[in-house]
């Protein structure tokens, strides 16, 4: 079997209309850039040390994470508007098929996440240290599931309801929460002391957490604070991705009949 | 001249009365909220530690306080934008038909505006009250006061804004950025004393009329907890607040009038 050509043609028209949104990409990228150089740094400063050494160096890998979800995510705000508006039977009437269609399409949320956020990547090696081949190799690995999966995730929940104004609600719900409820702006052992242990595993288990202690294992070692191994938090990313994908490719799948 | 107060609030209702519109965004929101106060709040409040003249800060009940303001900010940001919207898109042709004074409308549209964002914000702010167990009837007068002027001053303002910038793209990029710079550089995360260490960002805190609002808020609903750690005198930042209010009122309104006087054609 060979690798469908349309494929990648469905992922580059995805990818061309994504530069178009200009103004919505300054708006995201002030943000995630005002979250680690004034967030952070004003933060670095009142943050108790024995808590958290270096706030910033902190925060730099979960603002990496939110950078690559972030826009990985948008691709379902587009699936959304062509399921609404009927424009998925222009998609069904070329020659191609729903499988590739749908494949497409989460490569497309693949290729956003994985362009925006190589700038922040390169500012987190700024800001702390440059990886080793295979730990850039993992970060390359780390940085494609978690915009394959986010993109399956923003798809999947894309479907889930035909009101436009609900749908973008509940997309909006979900962000939010995987944002917050992660570990991005504090360590596993406060969530450990706040909360109970049932919704300390939710937050901990969360994509976005799981991919922000990889890029600490790999960028900020000294300050890993995960009870997990790097080979156990792949692990658990895998599986996380191979889910959502394929929760993803079946509901966008079922929404095209 | 009492004809004319009638039917200015006639139209600061009718922005009122379309919450229906926006339950689904409210919903976001109040959740946005939520979330916010009992997970990120929280958690951040068991690492800082902030001491000020009168001793260690409470985070907790500072950031729940912060938490409002940003959340009022936003709402106000997008029920400006929202009566723009509704300019451009010709209501105002079916307003102007109306036997209303163009005075009255633009003051009514731009006052309702933000009537409307603070009415839709009270179930954040009862959330806050319920949290810092504010009982003092004038703290809670003070504190409704407060809101209102800043729901005023915002949308406005991004009436103002969006009546000046006359594109919607252009506009997008302006509230998104100033929505992350705005809020991030104000005294909503952090109190001014905390952000010293870099002079840009506490300038920068200094004279955004966010932070002076989120400290008065502060101040009305816990004078002894956050007295040391105000960005100004209250009295300068009530009478800031006041100032802003009515200048981004004002100028919404002279700008909604020219736009009604000279067509809104773009």
């Amino acid at each position: 079997m060979t690798f469908p050509r349309s494929v990648p043609i469905i992922a580059y028209r995805d990818l061309q209309r994504f530069w178009k949104y200009k103004w919505w990409l300054a708006g995201l990228i002030t943000m995630n850039l005002a979250d680690l150089l004034i967030f952070a740094l004003v933060f670095r400063g009142i943050v108790r040390r024995e808590v958290v050494p270096d706030y910033l160096q902190f925060i730099a890998p979960g603002i990496a994470s939110i950078a690559a979800f972030a826009a990985a995510f948008t691709i379902g705000r587009e699936v959304m508007v062509e399921l609404r508006r009927d424009f998925h039977h222009y998609l069904l009437s070329l020659p191609i098929s729903r499988l590739e269609l749908v494949a497409g399409r989460i490569a497309s949320g693949l290729a956003r996440g994985l362009i925006y956020q190589l700038p922040f990547i390169v500012l987190i090696v700024i800001l702390t240290r440059l990886p080793s081949p295979t730990e850039a190799l993992i970060a390359l690995s780390v940085s494609a599931m978690i915009a394959a999966s986010m993109s399956s995730l923003s798809i999947a929940l894309s479907t889930l309801a035909r009101s436009l104004e609900l749908q973008a609600t509940i997309r909006g719900l979900v962000y939010f929460i995987v944002f917050f409820a992660s570990n991005i702006f504090y360590p596993e052992h406060i969530i450990r002391v706040r909360f109970p242990e049932a919704v300390q595993i939710v937050i901990i288990n969360n994509p976005i957490s799981i991919a922000t202690s990889i890029y600490r294992h790999i960028f900020t070692p000294h300050l890993v604070q995960t009870a997990y191994t790097l080979e156990e938090l792949l692990l658990k990313l895998t599986l996380w991705t191979v889910i959502l994908l394929l929760v993803g490719a079946l509901l966008y799948e079922r929404n095209l009949k | 001249m009492k004809e004319d107060i009638r039917v200015l609030i006639l139209v600061m209702l009718w922005d009122i009365r379309k919450l229906g519109r926006y339950k689904f965004f409210l919903a976001m929101r109040f959740t946005w909220f939520l979330v916010q106060v009992l997970v990120f709040g929280l958690l951040v409040s068991a690492m800082v530690s902030i001491r000020g003249p009168g001793g260690l800060l409470d985070y907790y009940k500072f950031y729940i306080i912060g938490a409002y303001t940003a959340v009022l900010f936003s709402i106000s940001i997008m029920k400006g934008y929202d009566i723009a919207e509704e300019i451009e898109d010709g209501l105002i042709d079916y307003q102007l038909s109306l036997p209303i004074k163009r005075r009255v409308l633009a003051l009514g549209r731009a006052l309702g505006g933000g009537l409307a964002s603070f009415t839709y914000s009270t179930p954040m702010l009862a959330v806050t009250i319920l949290a810092l167990k504010v009982q003092n009837p004038i703290a809670l007068l003070a504190m409704t006061l407060v809101s209102l002027l800043l729901a005023v001053s915002v949308s406005g303002l991004a009436v103002s804004i969006a009546l000046i910038l006359k594109s919607g793209d252009r506009l997008d990029i302006l509230m998104g950025v100033s929505d992350a710079l705005l809020i991030r550089l104000s005294t909503i995360f952090y109190p001014a004393v905390a952000m010293a260490a870099v002079s840009l960002y506490y300038y920068a805190a200094k004279v955004n009329p966010i932070s002076y609002a989120a400290d008065m808020l502060r101040y009305v609903a816990e004078p002894g907890e956050f007295s040391g750690f105000l960005v100004a005198d209250p009295l300068i930042m009530f009478s800031l607040i006041a100032g802003f209010a009515a200048t981004s009122t004002i100028a919404s309104i002279v700008l909604l009038e020219r736009k009604i006087e000279g067509g809104y054609s773009r």
